[in-house]
């Protein structure tokens, strides 16, 4: 059983504050995705996973015991490195056998097992060639195997489909999860892809500047951002968040955003009073706004046809914020189904969306408000 | 291990404004200079190595004559078997290559130990020692000489093999080329090499010298030529025949047969074989050590 968990870890470089007191409990057997920006600290994280990295400040737990101070050796883990860190004057038999051969397997034992994960990852005809004589996919493999042939609790990911191209990457995504679901080990996969984090993660938990903003399942994640950065940074494209003048109405209240209003409801109109600020930040997913009636007035800027979908880029009316621009208003995306009818650059249109569709935030602190 | 070099024909920026014409032309010149510069270099360093070959063919008294004749006399090599029979040669060159690869050997483990050191430890001073290591042993031969004579007078190692090899165990030259080469293993590797259970001497034997190997193999040729090649020093500790090197006994040699001077050429040939042998056999690891110096993964 090897749970992970970070109690207020931290990591400093000189000035540079790379983990700010994370909290993060990562049960046995979890996928758990940490996905952020460049620079966000998730390598840092990883590696303070892995005992390559000292934590400045707070512990770390594996499988219940505090490691803080443990060598990376002694950890029941393994890494795949985003350069895959293959050792390039050994085959990739010697490069599979190499972590058993530190731990006193004997030779025929430890041919079978690399044999075994070698097979595992399709590699059976590779196993005599050096490194420098694969490709991309081929070496990430290699790097899997030599993680797996140790058959260890915990497996530490770093980023290791980026130097992929798309299509290896997405067989190899799925085949990272059936790996998960056969080893039944706890999987720790850094990324700043959100497709990736969204895809194959049991939960993610979205990092930014060092600081943990969300983490949850993916599909909660997605539907309730916790704040504004979270908001922008899952979904692609990324949520339209429009600031809007709050005022009070009959049973409610109305938020203008230019010519038009979003009018709702006294739940709502409570939770933004107690916050006591006056302008919101409107955050709406392009397949959740809708042309047609509504009571947004915008005008068509641009059309973009992915063959099945197309997002439409929007300018909304009266909300010339920057006079003398080229284009001088707020602009939203809309994402259509290639199957509705496809509206004219220039068309004035209206845009609309359901309530329950509309995520608001403080615009300030950008944390999220619910009715 | 890909090594990036740039090739030689990498293209110049050439002032837009001359021809293709004169460029060319300029082009035809150049390397017409060049072969001349290096015929002239070729003929500067392998005329004393014709001459010495020449000269061991000839007889004694030819040998000696002045100005002699730059031809060999008659191709008789009998002048190679009798130059081991009249002289402590075998033995003088046994001592040789059994000084040069204790030094060698010694080199190469120090280099590579306090390399390592220098390269992954981190600790404290770590530069300010790395510089002062540096400084002491960059100091020229000739300036320790005296202090070193008097410390091996007084461990009593004149006429020995210790000392002979010990007081040249260490070099700021081998130690820093083969720190160069540490420095260029991506960091990575070293990590996995951690997870995978490897402290710090299994790292280094494992991955860091084999990744090293360009480095080791150049460190390693220079190491022996330079200690076959020691002159001064063996001419200070050693009275005793049977710890004499190769090159004191040419000395020998040249001063106690005047009268078969061929034979002292002949000897310079027998000492300076190993010499061909190990720079044709390791050209391009040497080539390549000194220039790449980093390792690619
Ligand atoms: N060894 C280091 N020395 C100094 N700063 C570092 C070091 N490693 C990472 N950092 C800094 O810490 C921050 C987080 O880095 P990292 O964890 O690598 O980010 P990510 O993997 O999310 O891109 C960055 O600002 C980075 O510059
Ligand atoms: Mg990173």
């Amino acid at each position: 059983m090897a749970g992970v968990s970070f109690n207020g870890t931290s990591k400093h470089f000189d000035d540079v504050v790379a983990l700010d007191q994370l909290d993060l409990e990562i049960p046995d057997g979890e996928f758990l995705v940490l996905v952020g920006p460049s620079g966000c600290g998730k390598s840092t994280a990883l590696r303070i996973i892995a005992g390559l990295e000292e934590a400045t400040e707070g512990t770390l737990h594996i499988g219940g015991v505090d490691v803080t101070d443990v060598e990376p050796q002694h950890r029941d883990l393994a890494m795949v490195f985003q350069s895959y860190a293959l050792y390039p004057h050994k085959t990739v038999r010697q490069n599979i056998e190499f972590p058993l051969k530190s731990r006193k397997v004997p030779p025929a034992d430890r041919r079978a097992e690399a044999e075994t994960a070698a097979t595992m990852l399709g590699l059976g005809e590779l196993m005599d060639r050096r490194p420098g004589q694969l490709s991309g996919g081929q070496r990430q493999r290699v790097a899997l195997a030599r993680a797996l042939v140790r058959r260890p609790e915990v497996f530490l990911m770093d980023e290791p489909l980026s130097n992929l191209d798309a299509k290896t990457r997405v067989q190899t995504r799925a085949e990272l999860s059936e790996l998960h679901a056969t080893l039944g080990a706890t999987f720790i996969y850094v990324t700043h892809d959100q497709v990736e984090a969204m895809t194959m993660g049991t939960r993610i938990a979205v990092l930014d500047q060092g600081r943990l903003q969300q983490v949850g399942a993916p599909d909660d994640v997605y539907d309730r951002p916790a704040n504004l950065f979270v908001a922008g940074f899952i979904g692609s494209p990324p949520m339209n968040i429009v600031e809007a003048a709050v005022e009070r109405i009959d049973g409610g209240i109305r938020l203008a955003i230019g010519t038009g209003a979003f009018d709702l409801p006294e739940s709502w109109g409570a939770a933004v009073s107690a916050t006591g600020i006056e302008r919101v930040a409107i955050g709406i997913r392009p397949e959740h706004l809708r042309i047609g009636d509504g009571p947004i007035d915008g005008v068509v800027r641009t059309v973009e046809s992915l063959g099945h979908e197309r997002h439409i880029v929007c300018e909304l009316a009266g909300t010339d914020h920057r006079p003398g621009d080229l284009v001088p208003g707020d602009l939203v995306i809309v994402r259509q189904s290639a199957d509705d009818p496809a509206p004219r650059m220039g068309e004035a249109i209206h845009l609309g969306a359901e309530a329950r569709h509309l995520h608001l935030f403080d615009p300030d602190s950008g944390e999220r408000i619910d009715p | 291990m890909a090594v990036e070099t740039i090739p030689a024909s990498a293209p110049r920026a050439v002032p837009p404004t001359v021809s293709p014409e004169r460029r060319r032309r300029r082009r035809r010149v150049r390397s017409f200079l060049n072969y001349v510069a290096l015929t002239i270099a070729a003929v500067v360093v392998l005329t004393p190595i014709y001459v010495t070959i020449a000269f061991s063919l000839q007889t004694g008294p030819q040998a000696l004559q002045f100005p002699g004749s730059m031809w060999p006399g008659e191709l008789d090599l009998s002048v190679f078997r009798r130059v081991f029979e009249v002289s402590g040669i075998g033995r003088y060159l046994f001592n040789s290559a059994l000084v040069a690869a204790l030094i060698t050997v010694g080199q190469v483990l120090t280099s590579i130990t306090a390399a390592y050191v220098f390269a992954e430890l981190e600790f404290k001073g770590r530069n300010l020692l790395f510089v002062a290591f540096l400084a002491t042993l960059m100091v020229p031969a000739e300036v320790t000489i005296v202090a070193n004579y008097d410390t091996i007078v007084s461990f009593g190692w004149l006429d020995s093999y210790q000392g002979l090899v010990v007081p040249f165990l260490a070099t700021a030259f081998g130690t820093f080329l083969i720190r160069q080469a540490f420095m260029g293993i991506p960091r990575d590797l070293r990590d996995a090499a951690k997870l995978d259970g490897y402290g710090h001497m299994g790292f280094l034997w494992s991955v860091a010298v084999p990744l090293a190997r360009p480095a080791i193999a150049a460190l390693s040729v220079f190491s022996f030529l330079l200690a076959w090649n020691q002159y001064l020093w063996p001419l200070l500790i050693t009275n005793d025949d049977d710890f004499r090197t190769v090159q004191i006994g040419l000395r020998t040699l040249a001063s106690s047969n005047i009268t078969e001077f061929n034979l002292v050429f002949a000897g310079t040939v027998v000492a300076s074989i190993p010499i061909f042998v190990l720079l044709i056999v390791f050209q391009k690891q040497l080539v390549r050590g000194l220039t790449s110096g980093a390792v690619k993964g």
